[in-house]
């Protein structure tokens, strides 16, 4: 028991917590058990593995060889269950919100939230995009936010010092918002439409050529497709296709109009293998219906979402709760 | 109790990759159908990234929407916005000066270096174990990356979201001595870069678990829109730089690297020659960039309210990762009408359900590396 101090020996900063008291043969040490676990605490803190977008690329700097993490002790571990820290860094969306909720809950006590970057903060330019919630702190409490889009490495290593003096002063208040247990789910209401006389250039066809137009034209060597997309004129809900030749350099745009109110047009799955997701997508944010797709459900968003976002009569802010405030709610809460 | 073990042995089970799983290069989720250790059915989740920039774009101004594309694929950012000011020029035929032209080249064959390098870096990640640990690899090629992020950050004044496109130009000129430091970070690059080559190719681990692995045919991936690398690797030589010119790309010497059997090897052959080539324009531009102005309109500082005529019109670059198309509908007001942003990463991961199955579930990480996506693309 209790091994002699050597005098020369670099200190580990627990002179800072406690006293040592020598006595011949047997040096005692006395502190809290409270500021020694802190200490502990705040000299390995373990993050969470987790990136969501771009302010991950600069957490992973900060990591990597130039910056080093590991020199304040901070390792990152791949499992929820092994970290006490989580650094949200990027733009949380309604989808990943419930996710991120499960990853802290499966977290052991004690736990730190890092919101790093503006997306994590308030969602940045995106806070008002319906898929989009208008930062972390809505669904999870965080301790320290880092400011920057994205925060530089230097900002990162800041937010980690700070969090560190906090568990050291056992100062912690995480925030988390509440307003959203009063939003109830907004009627959508559909703006009035104006009819526009925006030109509709290219070569249009009918829905029901399509199978046969691709067919011939995947014959003729078009067998690369770019894209499939559509286009809201309000009166008219329009598909896009482009398919190219890699070996003539050459390329084909069709499109056709479909009635908004029930759009329906055959898939192209048959000859193009890449129009299975292309198709989802424009049945996710457009919501036309492609016959003879074989598994037609959404892709970007979650599977009970309501309404197609991209549709010209869907508001950019609708909310969808419980992690998605209005867009009135949101600058409430921001006045407060 | 027998029953159940020859349950085990014979049965299907599934297995749930991601959304966090330090593998899957950003939120993506792999339902993965198992028997045994090989995968036999894969159904790929993605959109938890979606951020609806489309959206987004209908309510913005064309002057402030440059800076918001860069967002979409984080590793090159100035890939998104050169496709967009690229549709925006083409729609309102507004002219570039050769010196932006040139400068843009600059910056986006720079980021093309640092996006393949973070996706080398990755890479060994994935490869975990057959690397020393993995991590060495990460590490290197961090260091590397942080030599050109310096040069952006002299350049633009970030590190990678360098806001350098604006409609019209370029917003950032070069500064007196960049030129040497410039040739200085070059030489240092393709010192580095040629070791890490020798470095990999010499190891019979990573060749094991690279060769042969995730075969894409061409006809698979001309099928399902693949494009960059991807294509590349399995010998389709399509490189929007070279066979629909952007940017005076015609005025530089570059080859295009294609592979020969569309594995991960090959797909990691090209984008390592792909650094090599870009370093090799990156010379060039320096070499010949024109004397003149940097921008045909007034520099922004706030929205100039530019109103492009009635249309549509489509510009594509090729990102690090393939085309990366902007389709843009005016009605002849200040915003878009609609913007659709044509993501390589997009069609890229929507092979995984046709060359994952009949694999090792250890190789399901190596393609989906080798495939590079990176999800701010792909959901947009
Ligand atoms: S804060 Fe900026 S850099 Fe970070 S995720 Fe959001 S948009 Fe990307």
């Amino acid at each position: 028991m209790g091994t002699s101090v050597d005098e020369k020996k670099p200190r580990l900063g627990l002179e800072t917590l406690g006293e040592l008291i020598r006595l011949p043969g047997l040096n005692v040490f006395l502190t809290s058990t409270k500021e020694l676990f802190s200490w502990a605490e705040k000299s390995s803190l373990w993050p969470l593995s987790f990136g969501l977008a771009c302010c991950a690329i600069e957490m992973m700097a900060t990591f990597a060889s130039r910056f080093d993490l590991d020199r304040f002790g901070v390792i990152a571990r791949a499992s929820p269950r092994q970290s006490d820290l989580m650094i949200i860094a990027g733009t949380v969306t309604i989808k990943m919100a419930e996710r991120i909720k499960k990853l802290y809950n499966q977290m052991p006590f004690p736990k730190w939230v890092i919101a790093a970057g503006s997306c994590a903060i308030s969602g940045d330019h995106y806070r008002h995009i319906y898929s989009v919630v208008p930062g972390v702190d809505w669904v999870i409490p965080v301790d320290v936010y880092v400011s920057g889009c994205p925060p530089t490495p230097e900002a990162f290593m800041e937010g980690i010092i700070r969090l560190q003096r906090i568990i050291t002063e056992g100062k912690t208040k995480p925030h988390l918002n509440t307003a959203y247990n009063k939003i109830e789910q907004e009627t959508l209401k559909a703006k009035p439409q104006k009819t526009l006389d925006i030109p509709k250039t290219g070569t249009y066809i009918l829905p029901g050529e399509v199978p046969a137009f691709a067919r011939d034209l995947r014959e003729r060597g078009f067998d690369f497709l770019t894209y499939i997309t559509a286009v809201d004129y309000v009166d008219t809900l329009d598909v896009a296709y482009n398919v190219r030749s890699l070996e003539n350099n050459e390329e084909q745009t069709w499109k056709v109009s479909l009635e908004p109110s029930n759009p329906i047009v055959p898939s192209i799955t048959s000859m193009y293998k890449g129009a299975e997701w292309h198709e989802r997508e424009a049945y996710d944010l457009f919501g036309i219906d492609f016959t003879g797709h074989p598994d037609l459900r959404r892709i970007l968003l979650p599977d009970d979402w309501q309404g197609y976002p991209l549709k010209k009569s869907y508001l950019m802010d609708t909310p969808k709760p419980p992690y998605r405030p209005s867009r009135k709610e949101y600058e409430a809460w921001k006045k407060e | 109790m027998e029953e159940r073990v020859i349950e085990r042995e014979f049965g299907e089970f599934a297995l749930n990759m991601g959304p966090q799983h330090p593998s899957t290069h950003g939120v993506f989720r792999l339902e993965l159908h198992l028997r045994g250790e090989t995968v036999v059915k894969v159904i790929p989740h993605i959109g938890y990234l979606h951020r609806g920039v489309e959206k987004l774009s209908e309510t913005l101004d064309y002057d402030i929407l440059p800076p918001v594309y860069e967002r979409d694929d984080y590793l090159s950012p100035t890939a998104n916005s050169l496709a967009f000011v690229l549709a925006v020029e083409k729609l309102a035929g507004i002219e570039v000066p050769k010196r932006a032209s040139y400068l843009r080249v600059l910056v986006a064959e720079l980021q093309r270096v640092t996006s393949h390098l973070v996706w080398l870096g990755t890479f060994g990640l994935d490869l975990g174990g057959a690397l020393g640990g993995g991590s060495t690899l990460f590490l290197y090629c961090f260091r590397e990356r942080e030599k050109i992020l310096d040069l952006l950050e002299a350049l633009t004044g970030t590190r990678f979201h360098t806001n350098m496109n604006q409609i019209g130009g370029v917003r950032y000129d070069v500064y007196a001595s960049f030129d040497g430091d410039l040739s200085q970070t070059i030489g240092y690059l393709k010192k580095r870069i040629s070791e890490y080559k020798d470095m990999l190719e010499n190891n019979p681990v990573f060749l094991k678990r690279t060769k042969g692995v995730g075969v894409v045919r061409p006809e698979l991936a001309k099928e399902v829109g693949a494009s960059g690398p991807v294509l590349r690797g399995s010998g389709v030589a399509y490189d929007i730089r070279k066979n629909k010119p952007y940017s005076d790309y015609t005025e530089f010497e570059f080859r295009i690297p294609v592979g020969r059997n569309g594995d991960a090897y090959d797909r990691y052959r090209v984008r390592l020659e792909e650094m090599f080539e870009s370093l090799s324009i990156i010379h060039q531009v320096m070499e010949g960039l024109p004397e003149g102005p940097i921008h045909s309109r007034k520099p922004v500082k706030i929205a100039l309210l530019l109103k492009p005529p009635k249309g549509e019109a489509y510009a594509a670059v090729e990102s690090p990762r393939g085309e990366l198309g902007v389709f843009i509908v005016s009605d002849g007001s200040s915003k878009p009408y609609r913007v659709k942003v044509r993501s390589p990463s997009f069609s890229n991961i929507a092979l995984i359900p046709y060359i994952l199955p009949g694999h090792l579930i250890a190789d399901a990480v190596a393609i989906l590396g080798s495939l590079d996506p990176v999800f701010g693309d792909v959901d947009r």
